[in-house]
């Protein structure tokens, strides 16, 4: 409220033409807001569906699943690198949560000999494996001063061909893993919320929720978060001021795994019937996500609210498309453009700002 | 976070001053920084850039959008079409007639990816074709 207060304090001290000025860039810096109003808009005239509480908890529930990714993910961009590895991460742990939580009555279950494994056991590993690769990545990137970009680009296939293998252990030979357990599939799909109209709230908005909190307190009430934006800001200067430039990459890396973990665990459930294609670009949706949310690849600049923000503003656009029936190929046009137009606006920002 | 500016880092407690270039260097060293030089680049034609986009995309959503998917189904018997459904996102699919193969019995409606469809619970979110899918009937064999 201080805040839009203050805004229009310094919108009428400015004259006539500092006035025009500053009306275009506001338009153009929320260009993409402006963009989700008029979907929004479009789209409920064509479906009015669209605005109905299972429409709406549709949304809620897709972001949920994309926030943790969306969360370790800008830990990495506010480092001003990136994490190509996220989506084949989400892919392996989501089959290793889906080998082992098949029901144990599933003819064709990976391993016949282990029934559903206890659900905080399956979290432990799949956070444990997510963590190990995202460590291998940030060690990598801070020992050696690879460039997350091509680290990030190596370990993604590395993942590929380990998720394509454990694909297929025991004669699966690739095949979806389908067949859950009930209460592993009650656990993250079912819910503990009543109902809002005819739709159910997922059990896993709830995880979505502690994890935004726990990322939260991590970024900004803890010396790691702060470490690592003056990290992203300035390496060089992060180092003279004593901060463990090396300890901090790893770490933001290792969080960021243990989330695509999470994801995986939680895709694992809401896809049912997971294979080697689970999660494939899903650090595209995360990445654009994290720009058009204002955590800027220039480094050192993020908000754990932005992050939801943007990670709403997709979806929203992305269910958008799905109800106007628009062709799946147009489709992937369209997040590209939005990719464009998030991280044009964030390198208009930094113009300005300089 | 305050969005700090990369020049305006106190360094006084570096044992030398930074120049700008040492810490665009320093911002290679560690494989940071994808931003290089910022003197050339023309704020306007970025403007530009962004609006076009967004009434391209504006247009795409208007001019591109339909009713609904198209949903084919390939029967797999000679002569034995069914037609077309167009189904709105999050609708589910009317299940079509089986059709008959002599000699084997009908498995039901796969989608390519060998995912078996469930007329009563599952919506469309994307066009698609539904394969019907035989066995050989038992006392066939």
């Amino acid at each position: 409220m201080k805040g839009l207060q203050s805004k229009i304090a310094h919108y009428q001290s400015l004259d006539a033409k500092e006035k025009k000025a500053y009306i275009k860039d506001s338009l153009i810096n929320n260009a993409l807001y402006i963009l989700l109003v008029i979907a929004v808009i479009y789209t409920y005239t064509q479906n009015p569906m669209f605005i109905s509480s299972g429409s709406i908890i549709n949304i809620l529930s897709l972001s949920a699943a994309n926030l943790p990714i969306a969360l370790g993910i800008a830990g990495c961009i506010v480092l001003t690198g990136t994490d190509l590895s996220a989506g084949r991460i989400v892919g392996l742990t989501a089959c290793i949560t889906g080998a082992l939580e098949q029901s144990v009555d599933y003819a064709s279950k990976m391993f016949p000999n282990i029934g559903p494994v206890p659900v905080p056991l399956v979290i432990l590993l799949v956070l444990l494996v997510g963590g190990i690769v995202g460590f291998v990545n940030g060690f990598f990137v801070a020992k050696f001063s690879l460039h997350p970009f091509i680290v990030t680009l190596a370990t993604q296939l590395i993942v590929y061909g380990l998720l394509l293998i454990f694909l297929t252990i025991n004669g699966n030979n690739g095949q979806p893993l389908s067949g859950l357990d009930e209460g592993f599939n009650n656990f993250v799909k079912g819910t503990v919320l009543p109902k809002i109209g005819n739709a159910t709230i997922p059990n896993y908005i709830i995880f979505a929720l502690v994890v935004t909190v726990i990322m939260w307190v991590v970024w900004n009430k803890t010396s790691f978060g702060k470490n690592m934006f003056a990290v992203g800001s300035n390496p060089e200067a992060a180092n003279v001021s004593g901060v463990n430039v090396m300890k901090t990459i790893i770490g933001v890396h290792t969080l960021a795994g243990a989330m695509y973990g999470l994801t995986g665990f939680i895709e694992s459930s809401r896809i049912g019937s997971n294979s080697a294609s689970t999660g494939q670009n899903y650090e595209s949706d995360a990445i654009a996500a994290c720009v058009i949310g204002g955590v800027s690849f220039v480094g050192g600049t993020g908000k754990i609210s932005g992050i939801v923000l943007g990670v709403f503003l997709l979806r929203i656009i992305f269910v958008a498309l799905q109800f106007l029936a628009i062709n799946q190929n147009m489709q992937y046009i369209i997040k590209g453009c939005i990719i464009l137009i998030a991280c044009s606006i964030d390198m208009r920002k930094y113009l300005v700002r300089k | 976070m305050e969005d700090k500016d990369l020049n305006n880092i106190d360094l006084s407690s570096a044992e030398e001053p930074k120049t700008d270039e040492d810490i665009q260097k320093s911002k290679r060293d560690f494989g940071l920084g994808i931003y290089g030089s910022k003197k050339n680049i023309s704020l306007k034609l970025l403007d530009g850039f962004i609006v076009l986009l967004i009434i391209a995309i504006a247009a795409v959503l208007v001019f591109f959008s339909r009713n609904g998917y198209t949903v084919s189904f390939e029967s797999n018997v000679p002569g034995y079409t069914i037609e077309d459904q167009n189904v709105g996102y999050g609708k589910t699919v009317k299940e079509p007639e089986e059709p008959v193969l002599p000699g084997y019995s009908f498995d039901g409606w796969y989608l390519e990816n060998g995912y078996r469809w469930n007329f009563d619970s599952d919506t469309v979110g994307a066009d698609m074709e539904l394969e019907a899918r035989f066995s050989l009937a038992p006392e066939e064999q």
